[in-house]
């Protein structure tokens, strides 16, 4: 049956408009007047994908798509923005209210190739294995209330002391985030809270919370520590030269809810140690003996890979959609379903990198093509990238 | 300073020079004994005191005296008179002459003295005061100068306060024409896609002209799904033209609000004009949070300046909204606007059920910079400046009260009408 799609917008004009766009396709395409409408619609027959404008009389669109992500998790969600809102839209997209969005005036090939994409990420974010394992498992690891505390009062713009203070009161998010922030990665050289906030800034403050966050999610035991060790080192130099991508050779400023992007690419696989301990322990180091590709293994013993694990869970967790986009396609960064195309290549580009620096052995094939769709050239790259020093990463994490 | 002695009697100049040059070493002395070549010399070289025998052959001390002070550029010089005469009604016509001062004969070193210092100290002191005055002067002009500098800053500090109220709007206006430009650029990629299914369809027709053949104009007439593209045309172009009025609406409406601005003139303006253009200017922002009604029973007509009308209005109704927003999502604002003439004074009342004036804020409300916004938000200058063009430039009353059942209420009035002979009303509106 072909999908089905939801348009919302106090406009009767601009419904008929989009509609009209979806002529030659095989959507089914509903129409509501207002956020109330389109939820009564979808209490009757949820659908696919829903597409709503931002700024309505009554429900706006914010609230409106808060609501459907709460009720319909599954169906994907769109914005539609004048250029009025840029602020309420990207915090919109940095929660995963939206994994999209469309400005107006918009192009129609451009638009229906972006919603075609969407729907195929979602199968494979989606699949009936992954769901199955998912649902196998006793419970998905959820970031504790403790930080999402944190990481709301950090969206509410409240101040740093207020932020630091409310780190302070707890314990245990206190050390691990004195911990990280006095790490390589981040370098603040401190033992007080409020100093290391001050120094990382709100930004950096936000991404060691959530990665901190991610990994009290799914913490280790003796038996997967090596490897999971070995996996953090590899995540903070993905991340050191992911920076560096961007800084020396892409000589641009990385948008603001990208910046993990290298960081969480692989944490699928910490997902896997976490659920499944040492026999997937077992199963890496047999891959690496043997030579195979890690997925491959993964998809023969669990029907689905830490890509697509990792993908649903930066989804689940609400990262925004360029990071769940990294996980589920690092290892083939020329999908044509892929929307951030530049994020994922450099994603694909600095993991294989970190791999060589770290000698770390992997099988993945090195896609050449990432050069292009960067616009880098491959030997300066090369390069100078191998002038990049691993560092102190060995810290336990 | 200088000096000079005028004695038909060679002995009495030395005898004079001597004294003189003993007790004020520093003063420069000029002798004559034909006052011809002193009035000469004065001619050349402005002389501060002058002591004039006032009996001399041919041209007397009081000759000289009428001359000098018939010359009103030598007004500042002292002129001693040196008489040996006794009578009142020669020493009554030298100081009617305009004399300063005088010493009799014969001249003591002492009383010499004393009346050249005092001589001496008058001139000092008029130059002084001569410098203090000029001093005065550039200062005036200073402060006059800087006047017209701090006015000019006013007006440009009501522009850039009403450039910033527009630049808030600026986003309301641009969303509101985003969505008509969308779906009008939407639609025409829609009817560009119709004309080419027809153009399809129409080359199959012509090519089955004469046949009987109806099988491929139907597979196409499908196909190219004609009978909703038909269906469907009339409407697309006519809410694309739709959305064209809309953008060139907006567009009109903002000229026609921040036309009038320009100059300082006063005219005959209708408020109930000036109200719905602000209203239709702010729909955009006050449509997502409240109803705006605008209650009027008749014409009202002012003598006023329309751009800071508009401004004004703007600027309370404004602030009327934002008070409304926060608590949009539970309670819709109500704003209700109201123009009344009364006797003749315009009365405008703008009323809203928001959260009302906090009492502490109530004496700031309309100082300048006062604003309970977060920093970046706002200028804090909307109602100072409200204030000073309703109050100072039309002589006007603004004021606010909270209501009881909460929220609150601006009163601006004005008079429909100022008297002809009250200041402020000449050209240019200065005050």
């Amino acid at each position: 049956m072909s999908q089905s799609i939801l348009i919302v917008d106090d406009e009767k004009r601009m419904i008929k408009a989009l509609q009209r766009m979806f002529m030659e396709t095989d959507y089914r395409v509903h129409t509501a007047l207002s956020g109330e409408e389109g939820l009564s619609l979808l209490g009757q027959e949820p659908v696919d994908l829903v597409m709503s404008d931002m700024k309505m009389p009554g429900m706006d669109g914010v609230e409106f798509l808060t609501r459907v992500k709460n009720l319909y998790p599954r169906t994907i969600r769109l914005m539609l923005s004048g250029y009025s809102e840029e602020e309420a839209v990207f915090e919109a997209l940095d929660q995963n209210i939206a994994r999209h969005f469309l400005f107006k005036p918009w192009d129609h090939q451009q638009v229906l190739t972006t919603i075609k994409a969407l729907f195929e990420t979602e199968k494979a974010l989606d699949n009936p294995e992954l769901r199955l394992m998912v649902n196998n498992v006793a419970q998905l690891p959820t970031i504790p209330q403790s930080y999402l505390h944190i990481m709301q009062l950090i969206r509410q713009e409240v101040s740093l002391t207020d932020i630091a203070k409310a780190i302070e009161q707890d314990q245990a998010i206190a050390s691990k985030v004195l911990r990280l922030a006095n790490s390589s990665y981040f370098g603040a050289h401190t033992g007080n809270i409020h100093k290391a906030s001050t120094y990382l800034g709100i930004k950096n403050l936000k991404h060691l919370i959530s990665t901190t966050a991610v990994l009290e999610a799914m913490p280790g035991n003796r038996r997967t520590s090596e490897r999971l060790n070995r996996h953090w080192r590899h995540a903070a130099l993905s991340h050191k030269l992911f920076i560096h991508l961007y800084q020396k050779h892409l000589n641009k400023a990385i948008p603001d809810n990208v910046i993990p992007a290298a960081l969480l690419h692989n944490i699928g696989i910490v997902f896997m140690l976490h659920e499944f301990g040492a026999a997937y322990v077992q199963m890496i180091d047999q891959v690496e003996e043997e030579g195979k590709e890690l997925d491959v293994a993964e998809q023969e013993n669990y029907g689905t890979n830490h890509m697509e694990a990792g993908a649903y869970l930066l989804n689940w967790w609400n990262f925004s959609f360029p990071l769940t986009e990294a996980a589920l396609y690092h290892h083939a960064p020329l999908d044509n379903h892929i929307i951030h195309q530049e994020v994922v290549a450099a994603v694909h580009l600095v993991s294989h990198f970190a791999h060589e620096l770290l000698h770390f052995s992997h099988h993945e094939p090195f896609e050449a093509k990432v050069y292009q769709i960067l616009n880098i050239d491959p030997e300066e790259y090369e390069q100078s990238v191998n002038q990049v020093l691993p560092g102190t990463e060995s810290e336990e994490v | 300073m200088n000096l000079m002695v005028v004695d038909d009697r060679k002995i009495n100049l030395s005898y004079v020079d001597r004294i003189l040059k003993n007790a004020f070493p520093d003063l420069a002395i000029y002798l004559h004994e034909e006052p011809g070549q002193a009035l000469k010399h004065l001619r050349k070289e402005p002389i501060d005191v002058l002591l004039l025998d006032i009996m001399m052959p041919d041209i007397s001390g009081i000759d000289v005296l009428t001359y000098v002070r018939s010359h009103h550029e030598w007004d500042k010089m002292q002129v001693i008179m040196i008489t040996a005469v006794n009578d009142d009604e020669t020493f009554k016509e030298c100081f009617e002459l305009g004399a300063n001062d005088y010493i009799k004969k014969p001249v003591t070193q002492v009383e010499l003295v004393a009346r050249v210092k005092n001589a001496m100290k008058i001139v000092d002191s008029q130059r002084k005061l001569t410098s203090l005055l000029e001093g005065i002067k550039d200062h005036n002009k200073e402060l006059r100068q800087m006047y017209q500098q701090l006015q000019v800053a006013h007006k440009q500090l009501i522009q850039s306060e009403k450039l910033a109220a527009i630049g808030q709007l600026a986003a309301g206006v641009a969303h509101e024409i985003n969505n008509p430009i969308g779906y009008v650029s939407s639609n025409l990629e829609t009817l560009t896609n119709y004309v080419n299914k027809i153009q399809r369809f129409m080359t199959v027709c012509q090519s089955q002209i004469g046949s009987k053949d109806t099988e491929s104009l139907e597979r196409v007439f499908q196909e190219e799904k004609m009978a909703f593209v038909l269906e469907d045309l009339e409407e697309l172009v006519s809410e694309t033209r739709e959305g064209i009025s809309r953008v060139a609406e907006i567009v009109s409406t903002l000229r026609n609000f921040a036309h009038g601005s320009e100059d300082g003139e006063k005219s005959w303006v209708s408020m109930n004009d000036v109200v719905k253009q602000t209203m239709m200017m702010l729909q955009n922002e006050a449509k997502y949070v409240a109803n705006v009604t605008f209650d009027e029973t008749e014409e009202v007509e002012a003598l006023c300046h329309k751009g800071q009308m508009n401004q004004v209005v703007m600027n309370v109704l404004y602030n009327a909204i934002q008070a409304v927003t926060p608590q949009s999502e539970t309670k819709r604002g109500e704003i209700q606007i109201q123009l009344r003439k009364n006797n003749n004074q315009v009365h405008l009342t703008i009323e809203d059920n928001g959260p009302g004036i906090d009492p502490r804020h109530r004496d700031r409300l309309f100082d300048p910079f006062f604003t309970t916004k977060e920093v970046g938000k706002g200028t804090g200058l909307g109602l100072s400046i409200s204030y000073d063009i309703i109050v100072n430039k039309h002589r006007g009353t603004l004021s606010v009260e909270n209501l009881p059942e909460g929220g609150a209420r601006f009163l601006v009035t004005i008079p429909t009408a100022l008297n002809m002979t009250e200041p402020g009303l000449e050209r240019g509106g200065t005050e």
